[in-house]
């Protein structure tokens, strides 16, 4: 049964954890491409300064739009919801790089075709996840992330409300 | 070009008077004696930057210098060297710095730029891969430093480019001025600031998109893998929580946090600006350096007040210096302090000493009201503290142009007796451990080759550590302080954070270099690499005059005894620190004048340095 | 009577660890500094004794600093060291050069 929709799994990065450390850039790029070169990492990692620090990569969007964008079919969804991109066809053109709104494509530095986080699927365990020094970075449902959401908001704003006073 | 593993295996040479360039190569030989970073750059300083060139004439190099574990896997790694003659010391000027920078230039396919002469007008250099050369910085000049790194950005159309630069107080050359790379790292000490605006050289900005490449990647990843786990332990969480400002309330219990211009070593306000105040209020997040498993970057966000939404990168020393030693207890302010000398682009360590001296001078009378623009610069005055550093990084009025030269020159200009307080060695402000507490940690202090700090040796540790009395020297110390000396050179040749040091084994830094280079390399052989980088740093020390003398703390260690409780009557003897001194010569192999022997060098493997010197 | 306290000071992690700055001890006669430590962490927890590296031969120095009456305790000396009435300790984190 296709993991789509809600029990979807994506590679989720915690804003409060993330220091903007690229220790899951520098793994990734040696499990893809065995080369410290970060900008062959499928994850990419932000730093807004002076706070905000983010690693993104592929949500596998229900409609993706890299798929779409593609003008050779080079670019396909699998049931996973991950993204394959076919080396052969793809004439390195970056119309799905430029259509992907986290702008998690990237361009192979050697051989410019797309490149795309396939979840280490050859490897059997996400690197970034397994590696991150903070454990900022999760692989979950979608629904796991909202609901980690909503009950760290209810432990912190609700849980003393929540039981009844003492009648006197 | 040398086919090399871990290293880049080619540098550049640069002349900022012709705009031109060009490419040369790392031999294996000066590779495996000299390792990278400070070994490197000793060895271009003593090349080429010989005894009569003035620090700010284009004779004087400006030497950037990564290790051959920069841009690799392996974690604290992105690190980056600076070397020239310092305007400050006469001396071995250099510092290190971290950030994203040297991963950056090392992808780009260089171990180091050499940078001779002076531009005729601003420019920076830009290193683009394969390519280099110098654009106009016309625009950039008079900027902060951020503001810099963010035009630059714009101006080669790339955020990901990684930029260090100058702020106006180096543009100025301000003396104590330092480089600001990735906005939150800084090569703070000696000056270096001012010598690149003495070169007319706003910035170096650095893409790289290549690989490094490494002798065993497979091997280097998993041993990588290794100490990032290890990093999560307790050995760093020091680092990681409260980071460096955890040392503030420990010194005070010691008696050890230099206050009030190193007149005591405790503070009334201590809990105030402690590490531990300071996370509850003010640490707003804790970011890393790239590649970092750490992240002990504390940035500070003032909540309130009239500096609110100020933001600063605050370290224990910053704290220290621009708190307790000018008699400062309010973290808003400390922290406007520091966001003032990152941005205007000035060492926060020797800001906060010359200002602290300034105050000292004044509540004597030594300065009055006139000479120091009028402002009420009293101890605990916060914000005359403030006004004298802004003062101090545009070279301003009579105050910020006494200033801006450092406290050696400054009190040398004033005298009345303020040389007797100005806290120093070799002209190097004097960092936030005690001289007369911290006896070992002193020594270490007073010998470095760049002047007062215990980067080179970490002598302070067995002061601290409570192995030693560490209020009283005796002969044994010099060892303990070769030894630190011997392995920090390697740490800051391949180079490796510091903060790093405490999760690794006998045998990891020469693992580590094997792996990455493919070279073999012993414990033992780096070691000795580590003397030899220490003897030729030194050797240039001695070209340009330094000698015994210039291996003494400051009179006040010497003159004045301690008066907080627990230290009363502390001071430190001639006898005691002569006695010491000379058992760490004799410990290095150099004579009583502290100069490297001939027999020493040669062992080294520094013959023709040997000559040079012409000691026995 | 004043003197028949021994002051305890926690700085850095030991604070958080004890949720407290400071805590005095009430002893009419000698006590061990190891003894003092067993006594702290089974009053605030074990994690005490853990995050000093309390080991065979002593705490370990590159974790924490210990000091008694403005002395550093060195890690190995430890177990030699004997409290009165009116000393007073620290136990704080190690120190971490500065940059």
């Amino acid at each position: 049964m296709p993991k789509t929709g809600r029990m979807r799994r994506i590679i989720i990065c915690d804003l409060q954890k993330c220091n903007g450390c690229q220790v899951c850039e520098a793994v990734c790029a040696y499990a893809k491409e065995k080369s410290p070169n970060l900008k062959m990492s499928r994850i990419r990692v932000l730093r807004v300064e002076p706070f905000l620090n983010i690693a993104l990569t592929c949500r596998k969007c229900e409609k993706p739009t890299c798929v779409k964008a593609c003008p050779r079919d080079a670019v396909t969804a699998l049931d996973d919801g991950s993204i394959s991109i076919d080396k052969d066809k793809c004439n390195g053109c970056a119309w799905c790089i430029e259509s992907c709104e986290f702008g998690v494509l990237r361009l192979h530095l050697d051989n410019k075709v797309a490149i795309v986080c396939d979840f280490c699927k050859e490897l059997g365990a996400l690197q970034c996840v397994k590696y991150c020094p903070k454990e900022a970075i999760s692989y979950t449902t979608v629904e796991q992330a909202a609901r980690k959401s909503s009950r760290e908001v209810a432990e912190h704003f609700l849980a003393e409300q929540s039981t009844p006073t003492a009648q006197p | 070009m040398v086919e090399t593993k871990g290293y880049a295996g080619k540098y550049i040479v640069f002349d900022l008077g012709e705009g031109k360039g060009r490419a040369e190569a790392i031999s294996e030989s000066i590779a495996t004696n000299l390792i990278g970073g400070y070994g490197f750059g000793a060895r271009t300083l003593y090349d080429h930057v010989k005894a009569g060139v003035e620090p700010y004439s284009p004779e004087n190099v400006l030497a950037w210098w990564t290790g051959p574990l920069a841009g690799t896997v392996a974690p604290t790694t992105s690190k980056y060297a600076v070397f020239a003659r310092s305007p400050l010391t006469g001396f071995f000027g250099f510092g290190i710095s971290s950030g994203g920078f040297a991963y950056e230039l090392k992808s780009a396919g260089w171990d180091g730029i050499v940078i001779f002469g002076r531009s005729p007008k601003p420019v920076y250099f830009f290193v683009d891969d394969d390519a280099f050369g110098l654009r106009d910085a016309s625009e950039l000049w008079g900027k902060t430093t951020w503001e810099t790194e963010e035009l630059v950005k714009e101006e080669l159309g790339d955020d990901a480019v990684r930029v260090a630069s100058i702020g106006p107080a180096g543009e100025g050359m301000v003396r104590i001025a330092n480089i600001t790379n990735d906005r939150n790292r800084q090569v703070g000490r000696t000056g270096l600031g001012s010598v690149m605006g003495s070169k007319m050289l706003k910035a170096m900005a650095v893409r790289g998109t290549g690989s490094v490449e490494v002798a065993d990647p497979d091997g280097l990843f998993q041993f990588s893998m290794e100490l990032n786990e290890r990093c999560k332990g307790p050995k760093t969480e020091k680092y990681r929580i409260y980071g460096t400002p955890a040392n503030v309330l420990v010194h005070q219990k010691l008696c050890c946090l230099p206050s009030y211009n190193f007149q005591r070593g405790t503070f009334e306000y201590a809990e105030e600006v402690s590490g531990e105040r300071m996370l509850r209020t003010h640490v707003k997040k804790v970011i890393a350096c790239t590649n970092c498993p750490i992240a002990c970057d504390h940035v500070n966000e003032v909540k309130d007040g009239p500096y609110r939404g100020t933001v600063a990168s605050m370290d224990y020393e910053s704290l220290d210096m621009l708190g307790p030693c000018c008699g400062v207890r309010e973290l808003d302010m400390i922290t406007k302090a520091v966001q003032i000398c990152d941005t205007m682009g000035v060492d926060t360590i020797s800001a906060g000493v010359t200002v602290a001296w300034a105050m000292e001078c004044f509540e004597r009378g030594i300065l009055t009201s006139e000479d120091v623009n009028g402002l009420d610069l009293r101890f605990g005055n916060a914000e005359a503290m403030i006004r004298a550093l802004e003062l101090l990084c545009r070279k301003e009025g009579r105050l910020g142009r006494l200033l801006a030269e450092g406290v050696k020159r400054a009190s040398g200009v004033i005298g009345k007796g303020s040389e007797k307080f100005a806290v120093h060695n070799k002209g190097l402000e004097w960092g936030a451990y005690s001289m007369r507490s911290l006896k070992t940690s002193t020594l270490g202090f007073a010998t470095s080759i760049r002047g007062a700090c215990y980067l080179r040796s970490g002598s302070y540790q067995v002061d601290v550590k409570g192995t030693v009395d560490r209020l009283k020297l005796d002969r044994s110390r010099g060892k303990i302080v070769y030894e630190g000396e011997n392995s920090y050179a390697i740490i800051d040749s391949l180079i490796l954070c510091k903060f790093i040091r405490g999760v690794l084994a006998a045998g990891d830094m020469s693992k580590l270099y094997t792996l990455a280079t493919g070279f073999e390399m012993t414990e033992k052989q780096l070691m000795l690499a580590g003397e030899r980088i220490h003897n030729l740093a030194k050797c240039f020390n001695v070209i340009h005059g330094a000698s015994r003398k210039d291996d003494y703390p400051p009179p006040r260690a010497f003159e004045e005894e301690m008066t907080d409780d627990g230290v009363r009557g502390v001071r430190i003897t001639r006898e005691e620190y002569d006695e010491a001194l000379d058992g760490y010569y004799e410990v290095r192999g150099w004579t009583a004048e502290g100069i490297p022997t001939k027999g020493k060098l040669a062992e080294l493997g520094l013959v023709k340095e040997g000559e040079g010197i012409g000691i026995g | 009577m004043a003197d028949s306290r021994i002051e305890v000071e926690f700085t850095g992690p030991f604070r958080d660890i004890c949720g407290c700055r400071r805590i005095g001890l009430d002893i009419d006669k000698e006590l061990g500094l190891p003894t003092l430590i067993g006594e702290i962490a089974s009053k605030f927890g074990f994690e005490f004794t853990e995050r000093l590296g309390l080991g065979e031969e002593g705490y370990d120095g590159e974790l924490a600093t210990v000091i008694v009456n403005g002395k550093v305790v060195g890690g190995q000396k430890l177990r030699e060291i004997v409290l009165k009435p009116g000393d007073r300790v620290v136990f704080g984190p190690s120190l971490v050069g500065g940059g």
